[in-house]
């Protein structure tokens, strides 16, 4: 599979950014110049130089620092996020799938209608009164976005109900949760890691939208998204603040796209089942 | 569902469209009830909200909630607001004490006229550029504007919003940045005020339908009869308009109507930025204000639409591929 | 490029079509926004909780004004004097003044706006303001008179406050719809989420209204309103400092007001370790006040206070010194029993983008004396009923209101937003005394006497006050006044 993955130019070009971007995250703490977080009035909104390469923001705080440090915390909550949506939204749609009928049935139009609700719309409810803790972001982004993964899983696994094989293992008597676990998990798992692939790269998106609606991350924590947000408005006079930060989202964001495009094409997967918007 | 059926085709069909609508019917009652319940367990309210730090006086706050009737069991409220519902009321507003229906008002026409011309706009320009780039595949053609389009659908739309109002209201001049109008204005008053958050939108939505018909087009392109039409010697300008568009966009359907039930149901973001006044800023406003009652209408109101949009999207697909028919649910 | 110009130009011959339909004053319109504060509740009555500000302020007048000194000035009074123990005020009212519907001001229309404030069937924040009124008689046609409950011989400065208007007599039940006042302008079209419009009163008693048209839009979102007035589409923006080069210099002037808004952040003084005085005070002395307003707000962004809430623009401000003071903070801890440091916990929320900034500030500057801050941050929502006066030190943040009102609302023993738990009778007193006290010299003294105690022993943190920073497009002239005082009928439009 990761031959496969690696053959394609596009392929390597993606999981090389996404790779490099983790690296820098990890690495950041221990290599960024300055204190994130070190104000100055003196040194507020100046530009590139060779001591602030990436200028400096409102506060006098280093761009270059915190945009080497501002992808921690997106990338965790939302590669934790991403994860735990796959994994909750795969188990229901396998179980959905393998058992079927009334329960199938219920369970999905509960799945539909939660996907028919402005989910911005709880996110921001549940956010605003719980606060802007991480594990409530994290707990919110994870059953919104593993709602998709439920459906997509489910066809897939439908797919594979239907055919032979899982037919002559109940022939041989297997329980469902062996055949689960041998026959129809393995085959799935594919779908479901393009699809968290995908989830991942929305998610980021989505998460610097929380930012700029002022339910992301807690401020004085460096992070794209309130970068981004924080300096959008007076882009036309201090584009370093907004630029640097919104390179990096993107950048990231185009890596995970390419590289997922590259594991359904090797995984041969059909991607047309729409993306969420 | 994999459910065989042993009737003729005609039939089948019509009870295949029947079931899609009662499910569709029964997905908006579970709506209603996930909607109300997640709005009733949030421990602020309109009172709190509103009377800020004069909520400190108990006495106040409890007469604000007598007022407004938020003292009553969450089971007596949701089933008034639920029979209101079937009688086609969608209730008073808490805070602003108009009926909903009266609140929202235009607004729901405003949410559509913008998102029917970004639709318009974005969807054909998106399918042509993803038929175009899929015929010229790998050309610096395809790879310019495949690459523009993943960009452009990584800025957060916040973004492109901000700097188009910076190149077209500041710079330029030529449209206006925000929306000042009467939310039941003209149409024709609301057109000027409509461009820039059209572009903003199609920035958005262009990149997904785009990749996604390029890729289906290549198949098509790819398929036998597509080849036998090449040999055969039919004008490839024909084989393009009658063969691949069409099967071409057969898979965009689906992401067709997810994309116009997202404009449709009010770009909370676009729509709050621009000062539009469309259900998006409503809605965004009915949140701070912690107007539950309206928070519930319009999460509801935008469910319907993108549950009819999709069910719309699903009797199509079903209409257009006979194959689907006989397959799956 | 066609597809793009062809809707352009049926947008733009639409646009004149628009236009020519309304027609225009040509003294030139005034376009303001409003943040949609209360959701749509807006109410023109003057004395609703949900006061429609914007539009209030120029459809009525108030009996007192307060002039660039922070005195009272005559508006619909003319003059007013106290009886000897201050008491009864009687005050003397403007002869010819209309409301909009033709009718003469009169003491009945004065005294039945005022007895509105104090009557118990109505509910109005301005109760706290006013309460001190026993009742209000019309003693003549243009004489009115204030019988108080206890002397107050400042009463006139409370009467300067934005909802103390004069609606005509009897009016109460219809003033939401009419809005009928004596003020500059008339109500024309009320539309809370659409355009509200006002047009000139053209007999005003102070002059006829230099410009023709008041166009109030609403825009609840900020960067929208900031877009809108950098477009073009309105004409006074209330700016931060930050935002100031984004202006366009041939297009929109910007004013510095120094203005008595304040943030900061309250100890309550019953709950330990903020009962122990030298806690207090040591919390209090390591902040850098000057770092704290330029981080904060930046340059020109407002004046440093010394936890004293009167202003600098006030009549009573007393001048006092707050240097940080590292060394005296380590002796009061050490005195206090935290020799080794002592670890605080500061609750805020987002209400206020500057809180949070503030608060880092407060953090490192505390540091250096040994004080461990954490910071907890709290939901937004709910955040005034169920962590402020309930935290033993949290963010708070107050407009500007006279020294009298101040002190009394906020540091009188049991007042209801007594943020510190201050509890101190002789603190009371010299409110008291200087409430009685008919000699302005002796209440300056009285007051400073009690600034200063609020210095050494207080349990509010109020590091500066915020000044107003207003853009305004060129074509508007505005005067330099405060924003609540601005006589609205002289700013010119030229358009």
């Amino acid at each position: 599979m990761l031959r496969a993955l690696l053959r394609s130019r596009s392929g390597v070009v993606g999981i090389s950014i996404v790779m490099l971007h983790l690296v820098i995250a990890l690495i950041a703490p221990l290599i960024v110049p300055y204190d994130p977080s070190a104000q100055s009035v003196r040194l507020a909104l100046n530009a590139p130089s060779s001591q602030h390469p990436f200028g400096t923001d409102h506060l006098g705080r280093d761009v270059f620092t915190r945009t080497l440090l501002g992808g921690q915390t997106a990338l965790a909550i939302t590669l934790i996020s991403a994860s735990l949506a796959i994994v909750w939204g795969g188990m229901v749609g396998v179980a959905l799938g393998f058992i079927g009928g009334r329960i199938d049935e219920l369970f999905m139009r509960l799945v539909d209608a939660l996907l028919a609700i402005p989910w911005l719309l709880f996110l921001l409810l549940i956010v605003s009164v719980l606060g802007r803790e991480n594990w409530v972001l994290i707990v919110v982004l994870t059953f919104f976005y593993g709602l998709p993964a439920i459906r997509i899983v489910r066809a897939a696994t439908l797919d594979f109900v239907a055919r032979d094989f899982i037919t002559a293992a109940r022939a041989r008597g297997e329980g469902t949760l062996t055949i689960v676990r041998r026959e129809l998990l393995p085959n799935v798992l594919d779908v479901l890691l393009v699809e968290g692939a995908m989830q991942w790269s929305w998610m980021l998106l989505g998460f610097s939208s929380l930012s700029f609606l002022g339910f992301g991350v807690t401020p004085p924590t460096p992070d794209w998204g309130l970068m981004i947000s924080d300096n959008t408005r007076t882009f036309s006079l201090y584009p370093w603040a907004t630029f640097y930060p919104l390179f990096a989202l993107s950048s990231l964001i185009i890596g995970i796209n390419l590289a997922a495009d590259a594991l359904a094409k090797a995984l041969g997967i059909d991607r047309t089942q729409g993306a969420p918007l | 569902m994999p459910r065989p059926y042993g009737s003729g085709p005609g039939e089948h069909m019509l009870k295949l469209a029947l079931q899609r609508v009662i499910l569709a019917v029964f997905t908006l009652a579970m709506v209603a009830v996930v909607v109300f319940a997640t709005t009733e367990l949030l421990p602020g309210d309109v009172c709190t909200a509103f009377l800020g730090r004069d909520a400190r006086d108990v006495e106040r706050l409890e007469r604000c909630r007598e007022e407004r009737g938020l003292n009553r069991p969450a089971v007596e409220r949701f089933g008034e607001w639920a029979g209101g519902l079937l009688s086609g009321d969608l209730g008073t507003s808490v805070i602003r004490d108009r009926p909903i229906a009266d609140v929202i008002g235009s607004r729901l026409r405003n949410t559509f006229v913008l998102g029917i011309a970004a639709a318009v706009v974005g969807i054909p320009l998106a399918v042509g550029l993803g038929v175009l780039i899929a015929i010229k595949r790998d050309t610096a053609l395809d790879v310019t504007i495949s690459s523009t389009a993943l960009f452009a659908m990584t800025l957060p739309d916040f973004v492109t919003a901000t700097v188009l109002v910076f190149i077209f209201s500041f710079v330029l001049g030529w449209f206006p940045a925000v929306t000042l109008i009467n939310v039941n204005a003209p149409i024709a008053e609301l057109l000027p005020n409509i461009i820039l958050p059209i572009m903003v939108l199609t920035f958005v939505m262009v990149a997904h339908i785009m990749r996604l018909v390029r890729t289906s087009t290549i198949e098509v392109l790819a398929s036998d009869y597509v080849q036998m039409a090449r040999l055969k010697g039919v004008p490839f300008r024909q084989i393009v308009w009658r063969h691949v568009l069409p099967n071409a966009m057969l898979p965009a359907i689906n992401i067709v109507a997810l994309t116009l039930g997202w404009l449709l149901g009010g770009t909370t973001i676009i729509e709050s930025i621009f000062n539009y006044p469309g259900i998006g800023t409503l809605l965004l406003n009915a949140i701070s204000d912690r107007d539950l009652p309206l928070v519930q209408s319009l999460a509801l109101l935008m469910a319907l639409i993108y549950i009819g949009l999709n069910l719309i999207a699903d009797l199509l697909t079903l209409a257009l591929n006979p194959r689907l028919r006989t397959l799956r649910a | 490029m066609k597809t793009r110009t062809l809707p352009l130009l049926i947008c733009l011959c639409l646009l004149l079509i628009v236009g020519v339909a309304h027609a225009q004053d040509e003294r030139g319109t005034l376009r303001i926004n409003h943040a949609m504060e209360f959701g749509g509740l807006e109410s023109l009555d003057p004395i609703s909780q949900y006061r429609f500000f914007d539009v209030n302020a120029r459809l009525y007048n108030r009996l007192v004004r307060a002039d660039a000194q922070g005195l009272p000035a005559p508006e619909l009074a003319t003059e007013w004097s106290p009886n000897d123990d201050a008491t009864e005020w009687t005050f003397l009212l403007r002869e010819g003044v209309l409301f909009h519907d033709g009718e003469t001001l009169t003491a009945a229309d004065v005294a039945y706006s005022f007895n509105r404030i104090i009557d118990p069937a109505v509910d109005t924040p301005v109760r706290a303001v006013l309460g001190i009124m026993n009742r209000v008689e019309a003693v003549d046609d243009t004489t009115v008179r204030f019988v108080l409950n206890a002397p107050h011989a400042d009463f006139p400065l409370l009467l300067t406050d934005y909802r103390a208007l004069v609606i005509a007599e009897g009016s109460a039940d219809r003033i939401e719809q009419t809005g009928n006042g004596t003020g500059p302008f008339r109500l024309e079209t009320l539309d809370l989420e659409g355009t509200t419009r006002l047009v000139a009163f053209d007999e005003y008693w102070e002059g006829v209204p230099q410009h023709g048209v008041v166009e109030i839009f609403p825009i609840p979102d900020a960067t929208a309103t900031l877009q809108a007035f950098l477009a073009g589409q309105i004409d006074i923006y209330s700016a931060t400092v930050a935002e100031v080069p984004l202006f366009n210099q041939d297009q929109v002037y910007v004013q510095y007001l120094f203005s008595g808004g304040w943030e900061g952040m309250v100890m309550r003084t019953d709950t330990p370790p903020f009962d122990d005085v030298r806690v207090r005070r040591a919390l209090r002395v390591v902040a850098d006040r000057q770092a704290m307003l330029d981080l904060a707000l930046g340059p020109n962004g407002g004046t440093i206070a010394c936890d004293s809430p009167v202003w600098p623009g006030d009549p009573y401000f007393s001048q006092m010194n707050c240097p940080q003071d590292i060394e005296l903070a380590r002796q009061l801890l050490a005195e206090a029993g935290y020799a080794d440091g002592i670890t605080v916990d500061l609750y805020l929320s987002d209400l206020s983008q500057t809180w949070t900034t503030l608060a880092e500030v407060y953090q490192q500057q505390a540091a250096q004396a040994g004080i461990t801050v954490n910071l907890n941050m709290t939901s937004s929502d709910g955040y005034w009923s169920d962590v402020w006066m309930i935290e033993p030190f949290t963010f708070t943040s107050w407009g500007q209101r006279p020294a009298d009102q101040i002190l009394n609302e906020g540091w009188r023993s049991g007042a209801d937003w007594n943020e510190t738990y201050w509890n101190r009778s002789d603190f009371d007193s010299l409110l008291d005394r200087a409430r009685s006290a008919l000699d302005f010299a002796q209440r300056k003294e009285l007051y400073a006497d009690a600034q200063e105690m609020l210095w050494m022993e207080g349990g509010a943190l109020i590091p500066y006050f915020t000044n107003t920073v207003r853009a305004v497009n060129n074509a508007v002239t505005l005067p330099e006044i405060d924003y609540d005082m601005v006589p609205w009928w002289e700013v010119t439009v030229n358009r």
